[in-house]
C-alpha cells in the first residue's frame, strides 16, 4: 500500500524532499510512521525545474529497485532543483502474484498528457469491473495502458474526462475530471456488487496545479474475520509556507502562512514531529493552484 | 514542597484518599520564568498540576506559525495526554512566570492502573472528563469561529433514524484492530443499521450512552444551514458520542451515517452496569476511551488550525 509525496513552491534540492528529513519518502520505504506495510515494489517520480530544456514536462525516473539502494537516484536528487514534483513508493502484497515491473511503477503520464498521477490505495474487484470502464477512457489513451494496476485505469479515466488533456487544465476542471472518474468507478462498482472498501487517495501534478484527493469507496466494509480492507481510512497530511529548508535543526517550510508560495502534500508527514502538518480531511480533495508567485489551497469536499 | 490538599476543580470527583495517594506518587516540579516545560513532538512522559505560577501553551501550525491555545493557572492541569495516550505532544507549554507544582510520570500512572490502584482509576475517570471537556471547547470554537472553506461544506444528508437488525455483533466485532482486549462489548448493546445518510444523533440532543461503529462509517459535523462541515469521521472500531458521553454534556455535532454503517448502540444502564461488574476487560476498554478521547482533540484541534492556517495561506500577500 503504496506512499505519495507532492511539491508546489520555489524550487528545492530534491535530496531535500526525498532523502533529507528523518521520515522522508525514501525512509518510509522500510520505516512509514503511519503503515504498517514495507513499500519495496518500485519508485517513480515526475519532476518540473523551470530552468530545463521544454519547462513544461518533466524529468521523469521509474524503477522497479527498492530506490534506497539506488546510487544514480541519490546522484540526480543531489543536483536537481525542482519547483513541482510527484513521487511515488509502491508498496504491495508479500506473494508471488504481483506483478513487478516498471509499466506499474507510478506516476502515470500519457504522452503528450502534461497530468501525472500517483495513487495510494487499491480498488477491490478490479479485475472484474474493468471491462466496464473500457467506454469511459479515449482510445489514445487507451493504447496507452501498458501496465496492470487499477491505478493506471484510475488515471485513464481522469484524463479522459479532462476538456483539454494536452493542455495545463484549471483545478476545478481538473477536480470535475476527478468527479466523474470517481462517478464511473462508483457505478462499475455498483454493478458488480462490490461493497469492499477500496481506498483511493490520489496525487495529480501538472508542475503548475496539484490536486490531492483523499478517498474511499465503502470506507469500513469487510466481510467478517477477514480484514481485507483497511479498517483506518488512509492518510493524507500536507503543509504550507515558504523556504522549504533545514531551519533551527528542522526540516519544515516556514515564514508564515501569511507569506507561503510552497506546498506539500504527502501520504504521511516527512518528519517525525509533525507539528506543522495538518491532515486533508476524509472525503476531500485538496487544490493548489497557481497564482504569479503565490498558491491559493482549497479543500473541496467530495461526495461521490 | 507546598501541596494541593484537595483535587482542583479540574479534576473533579477524588475522595480524600485516592487524593492523598495521587500525591504521594507525584512528584515536584519548577521551571523559571522563559522555560520550556516541553515541545511540541517531544515524548510525553508526564502530566503537570501547577499549585503557583502561569504557564502558557502554544502549537505550531503550517507555515511554522505558533498559535497561543491558553494559558494555565494555579489548580489547573496540563500535559493530561501523556497519560491516555502514547503519541508525541501536540503542543509547546512554557512558563509565562516562574511555576512549580506536581508531576505525575505516566509509566508510574499506567503500571498503577494495571493493578487496580483506586486514585488510578479515580485519575483515569477525571482525565477522560478533562479531555472531553477540552474537545467541547474547541468544538464550538470551530462551531462559533465559522473559519470553514465554503467548498468544503457537503450537502446535510438527515434521513430516518438506524433500524434494529439481527446480526452476529461478536462475528462483526472479531479482528477489529481498535477493540482489541475488550470484543465482548459488542454484545452488550442493540446492532443497528444505519442506510446512508441516517441520522445518528443531532446537536443538543440528550445522549443515551454511545455507539460503536463496526462497519462502514459516522461522519460528525457542524451544521451550516442546509449543508454540513465535517469534523469527524468514524470508522469500524471507533466511539460515537465519547465527549457527551465523557462530559456529560450534550451531543455537540450532528452525526449522519457516512456510509451504510452497523452500530452496536450502548445505553447509558448497559454502560454503568458494566462498571459495576467490573469485568476483566474494562481497563482495556477504559483506555480505549481515553485514545480515543485524545484522538478527538487532536483532530478536532487540527481541524482548527487547518482552517486559520488556510486563511492566512489564501490571503497571502493580499495585505499591504
Amino acid at each position: 500500500m503504496c506512499r505519495i509525496l507532492s511539491y508546489l513552491g520555489t524550487p528545492v534540492l530534491l535530496d531535500d524532499l526525498l532523502y533529507a528529513p528523518d521520515s522522508s519518502l525514501l525512509n518510509q520505504t522500510i520505516g512509514a510512521q503511519m503503515l504498517q506495510m514495507l513499500n519495496l515494489a518500485g519508485f517513480g517520480m515526475a519532476a518540473w525545474d523551470e530552468a530545463s530544456h521544454a519547462p513544461n514536462v518533466p524529468f521523469r525516473y521509474r524503477t522497479t529497485q527498492v530506490a534506497l539502494f539506488d546510487r544514480n537516484l541519490k546522484a540526480l536528487a543531489g543536483k536537481l532543483r525542482s519547483s513541482a514534483l510527484l513521487a511515488h513508493i509502491r508498496g504491495v502484497p508479500y506473494n508471488s502474484t504481483v506483478q513487478i515491473n516498471e509499466q506499474n511503477c507510478h506516476p502515470f503520464r500519457f504522452e503528450g498528457v502534461p497530468l501525472s498521477m500517483a495513487h495510494n490505495g487499491d480498488l477491490a474487484g478490479f479485475r472484474d469491473m474493468r471491462f466496464d470502464l473500457a467506454p469511459h477512457i479515449r482510445p489514445e489513451f487507451a493504447r496507452q495502458i501498458q501496465g496492470s494496476t487499477d491505478s493506471e485505469w484510475i488515471y485513464a479515466l481522469v484524463v479522459s474526462a479532462l476538456p483539454d488533456p494536452a493542455a495545463i487544465n484549471e483545478p476545478d476542471a481538473i477536480l470535475t475530471a476527478i468527479r466523474h472518474a470517481l462517478g464511473v468507478l462508483r457505478e462499475a462498482r455498483t454493478r458488480h456488487g462490490i461493497t469492499r472498501s477500496s481506498s483511493t487517495n490520489l496525487m495529480f501534478c501538472d508542475g503548475t496545479n496539484l490536486a490531492a484527493v483523499r478517498f474511499t469507496f465503502d470506507f469500513g466494509h469487510f466481510d467478517a474475520g477477514a480484514l481485507q480492507g483497511s479498517s483506518e481510512y488512509l492518510s493524507m497530511w500536507y503543509t504550507c509556507g515558504r523556504d522549504y529548508g533545514l531551519h533551527e535543526g528542522e526540516w519544515k517550510l516556514t515564514g508564515g502562512a501569511i507569506d507561503a508560495d510552497s506546498v506539500i502534500v504527502a501520504s504521511e508527514p516527512l518528519t517525525r514531529d509533525f507539528a506543522t502538518w495538518i491532515e486533508v480531511p476524509e472525503y476531500s480533495a485538496l487544490l493548489v493552484r497557481r497564482e504569479g508567485d503565490r498558491r491559493r489551497a482549497e479543500v473541496h469536499a467530495l461526495e461521490v | 514542597m507546598g501541596e494541593i490538599a484537595q483535587a482542583p476543580a479540574q479534576l473533579a470527583g477524588f475522595d480524600r484518599e485516592a487524593w492523598a495517594a495521587l500525591l504521594g506518587n507525584a512528584l515536584p516540579f519548577a521551571a523559571a520564568a522563559g522555560d520550556l516545560l516541553f515541545r511540541q513532538g517531544d515524548t510525553a512522559d508526564a502530566l503537570y498540576l501547577v499549585e503557583a505560577g502561569m504557564l502558557e501553551i502554544a502549537a505550531r501550525i503550517p507555515g511554522d506559525e505558533n498559535a497561543v491555545i491558553s494559558q494555565i493557572r494555579p489548580g489547573e492541569v496540563v500535559g493530561e495526554f501523556a497519560l491516555l495516550d502514547d503519541g508525541p505532544r501536540s503542543a509547546r507549554v512554557r512558563a509565562l512566570e516562574d511555576t512549580r507544582g506536581l508531576a505525575i510520570s505516566g509509566r508510574r500512572f499506567r503500571a498503577l492502573l494495571a493493578d487496580g490502584s483506586a486514585w488510578a482509576l479515580q485519575l483515569g475517570h477525571a482525565l477522560r472528563r478533562l479531555v472531553a471537556a477540552r474537545t467541547r471547547i474547541t468544538l464550538q470554537r470551530i462551531v462559533n469561529e465559522g473559519h470553514f472553506d465554503a467548498h468544503a461544506l457537503r450537502q446535510l444528508h438527515a434521513g430516518p433514524p438506524p433500524c434494529p437488525i439481527r446480526r452476529d455483533a461478536a462475528a462483526l466485532a472479531r479482528g477489529l484492530m481498535r477493540l482489541k482486549g475488550f470484543e465482548e462489548l459488542a454484545s452488550a448493546g442493540d446492532l443497528l443499521d444505519a442506510p446512508r445518510g441516517a441520522t445518528v444523533a443531532v446537536p443538543g440532543d440528550r445522549q443515551d450512552g454511545l455507539h460503536l461503529v463496526l462497519r462502514g462509517a459516522v461522519r460528525a459535523a457542524v451544521p451550516r444551514g442546509a449543508m454540513a462541515e465535517q469534523v469527524f469521521v468514524f470508522g469500524p472500531g471507533c466511539f460515537v458520542g465519547l465527549t457527551g458521553h465523557s462530559d456529560g454534556g450534550p451531543q455537540p455535532l450532528m452525526v449522519t451515517a457516512a456510509e451504510h454503517a452497523l452500530l452496536v448502540h450502548l445505553p447509558s444502564r448497559e454502560l454503568e452496569a458494566l462498571e459495576a461488574a467490573s469485568p476483566a476487560w474494562l481497563p482495556a476498554l477504559h483506555a480505549a476511551f481515553g485514545r480515543q478521547l485524545v484522538q478527538d482533540q487532536r483532530k478536532a484541534n487540527r481541524h482548527l488550525g487547518r482552517s486559520l492556517s488556510l486563511a492566512r495561506f489564501n490571503h497571502a500577500g493580499e495585505l499591504g
